[in-house]
């Protein structure tokens, strides 16, 4: 995606986008945003707020949600499946499979929709998911099964999946969900890796840190399902957290990092706080 | 590393090779094996003697034994384990299920009642394998609508409704076999049910042949598409699968290979949920090696089975019989070797 700035369109835009369950109240309601190549939009939000319907929505996994998607120009609701993952890839929370791939045989599942029917991968497509794993450090693992892999492991495998499909917008839905400190750390800095290759990430956390470490946009649903987003300085404060999250948490400014940090104010002592309480 | 990717696929290919080979051996064994004896040599030109002009080594007998006894009845043996194994392996696939059999949608306990009906009608054999078929087809039919009436449609749901279906039909079986007459009508109806061979011709062979050819063309045609079933829904989505035409492509094409295996044979169990674990253990998931290790394995099984049940004793056994014993075994023995595995 060769965006220069004003000339091409958003890699990804969202207007007006609303999604309701059958006849229940809508999950969201008029949500518009965009993301540009090489940018990333971290969504955030609380349990069951309905940011992977969110993200299921724009995979096009959900039936029929009112608005519109736009995905490298094109509509999203006239592409079929196969087009459409030519432009999109998508990384859902980690699921268990029943049956024991090798890491390489679930790398080349990238390349399906490149594949004919009835076309099954060649030479050249392993070559190709044995280098994305070289590039990734991961070479090792090639022949490993991927239920043997840690979830650290599982996750680089997952991002060389998405490298083999190959497009300019990924969605990625808690990327950093069962993963010990460190590879959460890991992992924001492959994503940051992915943003400077110029792919468009829209991915869903928890975890406002990740937020403020990717420097990029933020998006918010609330409890009410009420949507907002801007530039992560502008739109992250304490109060909006608190409101967010029902604790209070606090922003400090690190000068020695140049951004801030997330503190909760609970103090957990194991003492109650209030004698007479 | 680039020579460990490619010696892989040259081991899982000359495995193939290797499995193929030792179909052809079998089968030809069980041209020779039997209570007439046949001399491995002497099945070998006879077999060649078909496509080129030969000498006569032979006796006529010895022709007559090899090609119209025993041709039809390898052949069949080949394919119903061809058939059987291929929609296995596909069902355990498509239904995330490494427990789950071709059986599993009512196939099999439909065709058992649909053969009882036939025998108790007084239909000849011909009828018996159109009924099978029809009731084993529409107990499949059932279990899907069933499933329909679900609210949230999952492969969970059709398994459900394919072990409800599976009671019903077994109830009606043990009703026909109640009411059977006790001297010829049930131990026809148990004799079917536990699978048999011995009455295979060669109509038996033109019916199923284009069937299991036509249909294993089409799921090996797709067997690297089947891995991405085993993602999950919405990632599998998310690569421009559309998850519930394929899944359903692929439970019409091997329950249309079961169905047809089974109105030849009568119902010969183990043999699909056996088999493609096998194969697993001795070529990994992958279906695009799976498959084809599958075929080859379940068809040389039932060939070396189908000669067992021939020699073992004076009279017949039936297949179940020995793929349960078998099975059984050869399950034991994947556990012992799966744990040293781990």
């Amino acid at each position: 995606m060769k965006n220069v700035k004003g000339q091409t369109s958003p890699t990804l835009e969202v207007n007006a986008l609303s999604f309701s369950y059958g006849s229940y109240h809508p999950v969201f309601e008029d949500v518009s945003f965009s993301v540009q190549a090489g940018e990333v939009l971290v969504l955030l939000g609380p349990n069951g707020c309905g940011k992977t319907t969110l993200l299921n929505c724009i995979a096009g996994l959900l039936r029929s949600p009112s608005g519109h998607i736009q995905i490298e120009g094109l509509d999203s609701a006239q592409l079929s499946p196969v087009q459409r993952a030519l432009h999109m890839s998508y990384l859902p929370q980690i699921q268990d499979t029943s049956f024991d791939f090798t890491v390489i045989d679930y790398v080349v599942m990238g390349c399906a929709p490149r594949l004919r029917f009835g076309r099954s991968p060649g030479r050249s497509e392993y070559l190709r998911a044995q280098e994305l794993l070289e590039r990734l450090d991961v070479a090792s693992l090639a022949n490993t099964s991927c239920s043997h892999i840690s979830g650290g492991e599982r996750q680089q495998a997952q991002i060389a999946r998405v490298l083999m499909q190959d497009t300019a917008l990924i969605l990625m839905d808690e990327p950093t969900n069962h993963l010990d400190y460190g590879n959460q750390i890991k992992m924001l800095r492959m994503i940051d890796n992915l943003i400077g290759q110029g792919h468009a990430i829209l991915m869903t956390s928890h975890v406002p840190d990740h937020a403020i470490m990717l420097d990029g946009s933020v998006a918010i649903i609330n409890r009410e399902g009420a949507f907002s987003s801007g530039a992560v300085s502008e739109v992250l404060d304490a109060q909006l957290l608190e409101n967010l999250y029902g604790e209070r948490i606090a922003l400090h400014w690190m000068d020695e990092y140049d951004r801030s940090v997330c503190v909760p104010e609970c103090v957990c002592t194991g003492k109650p706080k209030n004698p007479e309480y | 590393m680039k020579d460990a990717l490619v010696s892989r696929r040259y081991a899982r290919n000359i495995l193939t090779l290797a499995l193929a080979v030792l179909g052809v051996l079998s089968i030809l064994c069980a041209f020779s094996l039997g209570r007439f004896m046949v001399p491995l040599d002497q099945v070998f030109r006879i077999l060649l003697a078909q496509a080129i002009p030969l000498e006569q080594t032979w006796t006529d007998q010895m022709a007559v034994v090899v090609l119209v006894i025993r041709l039809p009845r390898v052949i069949c043996a080949f394919l119903v384990g061809c058939a059987l194994s291929l929609s296995g392996a596909v069902y355990q696939g498509v239904f995330k299920n490494p427990l789950v059999s071709p059986d599993l949608l009512g196939v099999s306990s439909g065709a058992c009642v649909g053969a009882s009906l036939a025998i108790l009608a007084h239909l000849s054999g011909l009828f018996i394998q159109i009924s099978a078929f029809t009731v084993g087809i529409a107990a499949v039919l059932l279990s899907v609508g069933i499933s329909r009436l679900f609210k949230q449609r999952t492969p969970m749901t059709l398994v459900l409704s394919g072990i409800i279906v599976g009671g019903l039909f077994s109830a009606i079986l043990s009703l026909c076999q109640y009411v059977a007459n006790v001297y010829e009508q049930l131990p026809a109806i148990i004799f079917w049910t536990l699978g048999s061979l011995a009455t295979a011709n060669k109509v038996d062979v033109w019916t199923l042949l284009p069937i299991v050819v036509v249909f294993t063309a089409i799921l090996m045609l797709m067997r690297w598409r089947l891995n991405l079933l085993s993602l999950g829904n919405e990632e599998a989505g998310s690569l421009g699968i559309h998850v519930g035409r394929l899944r359903g492509f692929a439970i019409v094409c091997s329950t249309a290979l079961t169905a047809s295996a089974v109105c030849i044979s009568g119902t010969v169990g183990w043999i699909g949920l056996i088999v493609p674990h096998l194969g697993r253990l001795l070529i990994g998931s992958d279906n695009t090696h799976l498959l084809p290790a599958s075929c080859l394995l379940g068809g040389t099984f039932l060939v070396i089975v189908d000669t067992l049940a021939r020699n073992l004793t004076s009279s017949e056994i039936p297949l179940s019989i020995l793929t349960g014993i078998m099975g059984t075994v050869l399950f034991v023995l994947i556990i012992i070797n799966r744990r040293m595995q781990i």
